[in-house]
């Protein structure tokens, strides 16, 4: 299909000419309205929208469209734009009318369209501004950011469509290829709605920083009494532009997204190639990788965790796995089975943040753990806290009764060590020993450790 | 420390990258996915530093004007087939490239990428056919060319792997899966989608691959939990 056929397809039907005013005009390029017949059709639509018959405006921006203008001049950039405005038509027929606000700018008018039915229509727009299409002898990849208005009982038609143009700048801001409703948008002064366009931001610069090599482990090292390094905690470190994201921002964030389970599986893998790494070095320092809950409620777990291993080549009993407290709201017997089959295979299991939250000690009776580590409130009260002293020895107590080794988070005093020392706790993991370290630095750390 | 410590913990730290089973993710993706993400990326920067390695751009060209990836174009250069691919397409067709360099090279397995590659052009062959659900051409050739890569990374790591693969494919009734799982702890299908996840792959290749061998998912039309 060459451009000049597509350029007369897109030209408008006859019929529409006649529902426009006279004022405004045809865009040439699209054969939609232009601007100013956009208002005038969008104020017409507006005075017969109702309550059971709602009118919805979708604001249409082409990602990167600059670029096509650059590369292949205005001229090719308006054959482009025909081509786009001829699926936008396909896509909507008789349901919606059209207006060209600017350059690459569309404005989608849908009379009697609720959210549902606008957000179906938005997701349908973006698949097919997103095939290829086909330029001269290339194919071109467009994409678009969405933005949805739903006309609301006495508003303004013209304040409705700047709401519609600003849900289409946070979904270019959090990346394009996207839709965002304006109900999400910021109604000012609400902290809560601010949120979600931060999530947004947020989403996106992990997505960055996955693609362009910001993910990291970092290890922090658990010490023992006896000194010895018997394990590093394996912890996730993302990084965009040079800053740091908090993996306390970014968690809530991958969980939400269903990102948690590919960031799970990588942190797997890596963390037991390290620990293939410390094997062949001679250190014999076991790996503690988090475990989310998405990973471990999947019947697959097991084989994926069998696969990491194989392809790192590393022994099981050099993997430890930590699992959040958040796991123990509700065990399901896929869990049971997963950590079972994890415990079968020589793996270690520790359990995180013990005694906050949902973790309790009917936890310690159903699931195989080998390590508990207390939660850190217990331990900065210490040692003024004699009543946390005192929890923390009988849990001690409670987990050498069961074989388990008992680990103390968050150790940063001096006085907060002994303490921990007069209680029985058999490691310590805390800044008073080191921080988390990048794989070289906990190597070097090791090494200088295991000479002095 | 003393400079001869330094260097032969700086030998062992060498030694030890190399008895790696899964290949690492290679920087220059994460070169191409930090120029994809910016709003003006720098295609020069990333055409110098593909040009840097000669049969890297070779093939990138190569691959850009092959019907199978779907870009029926004539590009020469690698700045032109960036331009032509746009970096998201570039960065998978790379990652394809390098694939079979990440291997080892042995004759058995020599054979394996020749089918694997034939596989991929098939697949990019098929998806121009049937046109389903903006099933794209380059996304089917790659995944093509990952689909099996569990395999060589099990022949690695399991010396009985050879037997288990003659028997998986004289099996008439239970799935290749099935009996990789009879004799193993896990299959190819979940290593190789373990690799292409930590490749950072599109999430659908990655499951594409892990579930290849289920016809379960054949008869739901929603992509399954992992």
């Amino acid at each position: 299909m060459t451009i000049c056929s597509n350029y007369a397809l897109a030209m408008p039907p006859a019929s529409r000419q006649n529902k426009t005013s006279q004022a405004s005009a045809i865009d040439p390029t699209t054969g939609f309205v232009d601007r100013s017949g956009g208002f005038v059709l969008i104020a017409q639509l507006a005075s017969q929208a109702t309550r059971e018959h709602p009118l919805a405006l979708l604001w249409i921006d082409l990602d990167r469209f600059k670029q096509v203008n650059e590369s292949f001049g205005h001229h090719g950039g308006d054959a482009v734009i025909a081509q786009i405005a001829l699926r936008l038509r396909n896509k909507t027929g008789g349901r919606a009318e059209w207006c060209r606000m600017a350059g690459d700018e569309f404005v989608c008018i849908i009379p009697n369209g609720d959210l549902d039915q606008a957000h179906q229509l938005a997701f349908e727009l973006l698949r097919a501004i997103e095939a290829p299409l086909p330029f001269g002898d290339m194919l071109l990849r467009p994409s678009a950011s969405i933005g949805i208005a739903i006309l609301e009982i006495n508003e303004d038609p013209f304040s409705c469509l700047e709401r519609a143009d600003r849900a289409m700048s946070t979904a270019k801001r959090a990346g394009g290829g996207r839709v965002v409703i304006s109900g999400d948008e910021p109604v000012p002064g609400r902290l809560g709605i601010l949120l979600a366009r931060e999530e947004l931001e947020l989403e996106n610069k992990l997505h960055i920083a996955l693609e362009s090599g910001g993910l990291n482990l970092h290890y922090q090292p658990i010490v023992g009494f006896d000194g010895r390094i018997e394990t590093v905690e394996a912890l996730m470190r993302c990084e965009t532009d040079g800053c740091n994201i908090s993996p306390a921002k970014f968690i809530p964030i991958a969980e939400k997204t269903g990102l948690i389970s590919r960031l799970g599986d990588w942190s797997l893998l890596t963390g037991a190639r390290f620990a293939h790494r410390l094997d062949t070095m001679g250190l014999r320092t076991k790996v503690a990788i988090n475990v989310s809950r998405a990973q471990l409620v999947s019947p697959n777990f097991a084989k994926a965790l069998h696969a990491a291993l194989l392809c790192a080549n590393v022994q099981p009993e050099l993997i430890e796995l930590e699992l959040t407290e958040s796991l123990f709201m509700d065990i399901s017997e896929t869990v049971q089975a997963n950590l079972r089959a994890a415990r079968d295979a020589g793996l270690g299991l520790a359990i995180d943040d013990f005694g906050t939250g949902y973790s309790c000690l009917a936890n310690l009776k159903d699931i195989p753990a080998t390590k508990i580590k207390l939660d850190r409130a217990f331990v900065v009260v210490l040692p003024h806290d004699r009543r946390a002293f005192a929890v923390v020895k009988a849990l001690t107590q409670l987990g050498s009764e069961l074989g388990m080794s008992v680990v103390a988070e968050g150790v940063e005093e001096q006085s907060q060590l002994d303490s921990l020392r007069e209680a029985g706790v058999h490691a310590i993991q805390g800044y008073i020993h080191a921080r988390p370290m990048p794989e070289g630095a906990l190597l070097q750390w090791l090494q200088l450790r295991g000479s002095t | 420390m003393t400079p001869a410590d330094n260097l032969s913990f700086e030998a062992k730290l060498e030694s030890t990258l190399r008895d790696i089973g899964i290949p690492p993710r290679p920087i220059i993706l994460d070169h191409v996915g930090t120029e994809m993400h910016k709003d003006e990326p720098n295609f020069n920067y990333l055409s110098r530093i593909i040009t840097a390695d000669v049969g890297l751009s070779a093939s990138l060209i190569k691959i850009t004007n092959s019907p199978f990836f779907g870009f029926r174009s004539r590009v020469r250069s690698v700045k032109e087939a960036l331009m032509v691919l746009g970096l998201d397409v570039a960065s998978r067709a790379i990652a394809g490239i390098i694939l079979r360099r990440a291997f080892p090279d042995s004759p058995q397995i020599e054979r394996f990428w020749d089918s694997a590659a034939q596989i991929a052009r098939l697949s990019g062959w098929l998806a121009q056919r049937v046109t389903k659900n903006n099933l794209q051409p380059d996304e089917a050739y790659t995944y093509g060319l990952f689909r099996d890569c569990g395999i060589p990374i099990l022949i690695a790591r399991f010396p009985g792997y050879y037997a288990v693969l003659a028997e998986a494919n004289h099996e008439a009734i239970a799935s290749f899966t099935a009996i990789e799982d009879k004799h193993l702890p896990t299959n190819h299908a979940v290593v190789g989608c373990l690799l292409a996840q930590s490749w950072w792959l599109p999430e659908e290749t990655s499951l594409s691959i892990r579930y290849h061998h289920d016809a379960n998912v054949l008869a739901t039309p929603t992509i399954p939990p992992r």
